[in-house]
Order: C-alpha cells, then sequence, then structure tokens
C-alpha cells in the first residue's frame, strides 16, 4: 500500500507542476486532514465501531482546481486512490469568498455532501476545514465527519463568484 | 508495508500483509458493485481511515469466508450487507 501511496503522490505532484489541461489553474492545496468521524449504528457499523471516532486522511491530499472556470476538487483520500469529485458525478461551487477566507460546496446527488472552508489565521498561517454528510439508501456507512489541517497555498481572489 | 501503529484498533490487529491483501479485496468489491450499477458508498467523495477499517473488517471478511460464491449472488441473495 506503501508503494501505491508514493506512486499516488507522484502522479498528484506531477499533476501540480505540469496542469492536466491548459486553462487549468490550482487554486488549493491541503494536505493531512485529520479530525472525528461520527457512525451511525447501521448497516456494516458494528456497535462498538459506533459514535465519535478519530478519522482522517493520513498523507492524504487535495487541490482546488479551476478548468475554463469550472471548479473541480482532486484528492488522494484514504483509499490512496486519486479522485475528481466531477469524474465521480459530483457537483462543486462556490459558497464564498473574502480576502482571508473562501468555502466551497460538493454535493454528490442523493448521498453525499461536503464543505471545503479555507481561510487564514491570525498567524497568518493557511489552514482548511473540511466537513462530511454520507447517508442515504445507497449510502453503506452514514457517517459525518470534519477534519482540518494546513493548506501550502490558496490563492483566495481565484475563486469563482 | 503498512505501519502496523496507524491502525491502532484492537479490533484491527491485522498483520500489513493481510490488510493490503484486505484492501485489495475491499477495492475489487467496490469497482464489482459499481460494474452491477449499485452505488458504493466508499466511491463518492472522500474516504476516511475509520471507514476503510469497516469496510476490510465488514466486506472483505465476509467475502473471504464464502470464497465459492459470486459476489453476485451475495448481493442478490442480500447476505453480502
Amino acid at each position: 500500500m506503501k508503494n501505491h501511496s508514493i506512486i499516488g503522490l507522484i502522479v498528484l505532484s506531477s499533476l501540480i507542476a505540469e496542469p492536466a489541461f491548459a486553462n487549468e489553474q490550482v487554486i488549493a492545496h491541503g494536505e493531512n486532514p485529520q479530525g472525528k468521524s461520527f457512525f451511525a449504528y447501521t448497516g456494516l457499523v458494528s456497535k462498538k465501531d459506533a459514535g465519535w471516532q478519530n478519522a482522517g486522511m493520513d498523507n492524504g491530499i487535495f487541490e482546488v482546481v479551476l478548468n475554463d472556470g469550472v471548479l473541480d476538487v482532486r484528492f488522494v483520500d484514504a483509499s490512496k486512490n486519486i479522485k475528481s469529485v466531477r469524474e465521480q458525478g459530483g457537483k462543486v461551487t462556490t459558497l464564498n469568498k473574502g480576502e482571508k477566507e473562501a468555502a466551497i460546496l460538493v454535493a454528490y446527488p442523493a448521498e453525499t455532501i461536503e464543505t471545503y472552508t479555507f481561510y487564514t489565521d491570525n498567524g497568518g498561517q493557511n489552514k482548511f476545514i473540511m466537513t462530511q454528510v454520507k447517508s442515504g439508501p445507497n449510502a453503506l456507512i452514514t457517517q459525518s465527519s470534519i477534519f482540518t489541517g494546513a493548506c501550502q497555498f490558496v490563492e483566495f481572489d481565484k475563486f469563482p463568484d | 508495508m503498512v505501519p502496523r501503529s496507524n491502525y491502532s484498533s484492537p479490533a484491527l490487529a491485522v498483520t500489513p500483509p493481510n490488510f493490503v491483501t484486505a484492501l485489495s479485496q475491499v477495492r475489487v468489491l467496490a469497482g464489482e458493485l459499481s460494474g452491477l450499477g449499485r452505488n458504493f458508498a466508499p466511491t463518492h467523495g472522500f474516504i476516511n481511515t475509520y471507514v476503510i477499517r469497516v469496510l476490510v473488517q465488514n466486506l472483505s471478511g465476509r467475502y473471504l469466508r464464502e470464497p465459492n460464491r459470486t459476489l453476485k449472488q451475495k448481493i442478490e441473495d442480500g447476505s453480502l450487507i
């Protein structure tokens, strides 16, 4: 699995260095989200696995990209695979934007909603908060998560209105 | 190899090679489920470490315990989940 992880990081890094599309811009880059998840005692989740749990994406990476004005999020998560929100059928929209804060909404119809909030804290550090709510008849695991971490960079002014 | 310390839950006291095998199996399951037209939760949105643990414990365990039955049969008769 470590090999897959390394390969994933190399490929993602190459995407950063050389955008896959001529008009693509990477406008935010976050790493190693960590936090808490709440698992409902339903479906596959056993009683001992239910409730609040420490979770995250060890060595996970995500990027917000702008391709001809269209937002997307690419990420390497705990599965160690590279994924694109839009390739998975999700929609990405800007929730708000300012000089030191921006937020986007990711929605997968009838199943999953995610938010990514980027901000510069009072110490001048770029950080992110990401949340996920996953439920519905198609979700094998009903859960909600909130993770935080550091951003390598965020270009707040590049988020579309 | 996956350091054991990354998976500290006693319920997940699997050796790294077994964990890799099990995770591969989960990926196969996810792919097969998608191929059958069923939405599989982990294919939508990001997956966190704990979800991987639950999947490895449940899906791969059930699948590997009954290697002679096809996945499609298990889905159709409801024994997979």
